[in-house]
């Protein structure tokens, strides 16, 4: 497949606006014709927010030119997923269910965003809640590499919206896989940070011990950019821990991978796994020992019954959270994501904290498996995107085979572009990292990043055009 | 586990309203409910008695 060297990146981006090679607002106004012309088959949008982001690009504009440059997210239009709260605009969670509440205050990754200068330029589409499926109200985000088949959830809008170039980034929410499902099957870069690492205020639970906030970008620098502006103790937040602010200093960009070590649970990946998918995998992890790391087979054991804690944890939480809405606003729930959270109900007090004890306990394992590896590495999911029509016949709620032991063990980890299926549909490989060390992991990601260019590679673009009637 | 039974436990456990969603989805819970509990149930049985639940909301 061919590159395009024409993409833009925030790091790139960020250079030309610093020295005054672009406007704020002239790329504002290219980036608002691009989803005038794509939205109305992408619909990656739940909220378009063209004036604010026209006033937002305008004070960066003067800003900039008045000698104030706040870092390299000032003037970058980039959207958030619409379980954060932006004050004064519809938080609708993708649901019917109190559609029209419209917040009074900014979420805090909202305020650090727009304290970095950056320009919010919509919400963005999402599965229900955060879960699932879309409501059939908003329809499917399409994903832009086959309209037909689903981009991956549930920061859904986010994933399709940076792979079109509709935004330099996104924010997306990750409670089972939500940013690097959207990541792998766009073929765009998601980062899962470390539990509590950045702040959840503000912003619509689906399991408040699972829930983590993070970037969806088209490379692994502008996550690193994003997550040093969104980074950071905040004592609104439980889960917050004091020295979470993240440097951008510690994504370094590695000319190699000597001295790196690599764990690879191959008994545990290739159960079930999508041929492309495996084909993928293994020319990934071959290119990262080109690359001079190490690679060190390791045995991932007790990972079926993790999944099974994660989710008696997951669905205990959200019942918790949505129980008085199911009942009092029942007809406002898509029925299929209703009936997954009514099963909550269902789970003892006992069964939570048995899956309690396990993530302990799976938890001291993996501190372990991290005295001898740097990180560890799989695919992002068992196949590639499947087609909407198939997705929507599945009742199951344990997806996420690969995806889910980062989120209930708090552990930072990068989904990245490693190659395409014989129908040209992107895969993505999965770096999880030790606690904290969100660093390595994007850097790792990097060197892969440099040595194979698939975030170069971008659908064709006249499979979208059809212009937005709302924007027109 | 019987649909009779999951019903009866959402009403009278649960004190929860069965309409006819909640109705329809009962199959759906004992397709995927049952393998979860069990296979945590069946986890739980090897654990030390020692091993403590990880703390909910605070980052290790």
């Amino acid at each position: 497949m061919e590159q395009n060297d024409q993409i833009f990146t925030i790091s790139g981006l960020a250079r030309q606006i610093k020295d005054k090679e672009v406007s704020p607002v002239e790329l504002l106004n290219t980036l608002l014709e691009r989803v005038k012309k794509y939205e109305g088959k992408l619909n990656t949008f739940i909220t378009v927010m063209s004036d604010i982001a026209k006033k937002q690009a305008l004070k960066a504009e003067n800003e900039i030119m008045s000698g104030l440059y706040k870092g390299p997210l000032h003037g970058i239009p980039i959207s958030i997923k619409d379980i954060i709260s932006f004050a004064q605009i519809p938080l609708t969670n993708g649901s019917r269910v109190q559609p029209d509440y419209i917040p009074s205050t900014h979420a805090t990754v909202t305020e650090k965003l727009l304290k970095s200068g950056a320009v919010i330029l919509g919400k963005a589409h999402l599965h229900e809640f955060a879960y699932k499926e879309p409501h059939p109200y908003y329809q499917w985000t399409k994903n832009p590499w086959d309209l037909n088949r689903v981009p991956g959830g549930s920061s859904s809008g986010s994933g399709a919206a940076v792979q079109a170039g509709l935004v330099l980034g996104s924010i997306g929410s990750d409670t089972g896989g939500s940013i690097r499902f959207p990541a792998s099957f766009c073929g765009v870069v998601g980062l899962k940070p470390t539990y509590g690492r950045v702040s959840r205020y503000g912003v619509t639970p689906l399991s408040w011990s699972l829930d983590h906030i993070g970037p969806l970008t088209r490379t692994c620098e502008d996550a690193a950019i994003i997550l040093a502006s969104i980074a950071g103790y905040d004592e609104k937040d439980r889960a917050s821990f004091p020295r979470s602010d993240w440097d951008l200093k510690e994504f370094k960009k590695l000319d190699d991978l000597k001295g790196k070590k690599i764990g690879v649970p191959e008994s545990f990946i290739f159960e079930n796994l999508g041929k492309d998918t495996e084909r993928a995998f293994r020319s990934a992890i071959t290119t990262l020992a080109e690359a001079g790391a190490t690679l060190i087979p390791i045995e991932l054991k007790g990972m079926k019954e993790l999944q099974f804690a994660q989710t008696a944890i997951l669905i205990s939480e959200a019942y918790s959270y949505h129980m008085n809405h199911l009942e009092s606003h029942s007809e406002g729930y898509n029925p299929r994501l209703r009936q997954s959270f009514e099963v909550g109900q269902f789970y003892s007090a006992a069964d939570y904290i048995q899956a309690q004890r396990c993530r302990k306990q799976m938890k001291e394992k993996f501190y372990e498996i991290f005295e001898n590896v740097d990180c560890i590495v799989t695919p992002t999911a068992p196949d590639v995107a499947q087609k909407i029509e198939e997705y929507e016949k599945e009742t199951s709620f344990t997806r996420g085979k690969f995806t889910y032991m980062a989120n209930i063990l708090g552990l930072p980890a990068l989904s990245i572009p490693c190659g395409f299926s014989k129908e040209n549909m992107p895969i993505g490989l999965q770096i999880i990292g030790p606690s904290c060390h969100e660093g390595e992991v994007l850097s790792i990601g990097s060197v892969f990043e440099q040595m194979n260019n698939y975030h170069k590679v971008m659908p064709d673009t006249s499979l979208w055009e059809e212009p937005a009637e709302f924007l027109t | 586990m019987s649909k009779v039974l999951f019903e009866s436990m959402s009403v009278e456990l649960n004190g929860r309203t069965l309409d006819h969603v909640m109705e329809e989805a009962i199959s759906i819970y004992m397709k995927d409910f049952m393998p979860v509990l069990n296979g945590l149930r069946n986890m739980s049985k090897e654990f030390p008695l020692s091993l403590e639940p990880a703390p909910v909301y605070s980052p290790e």
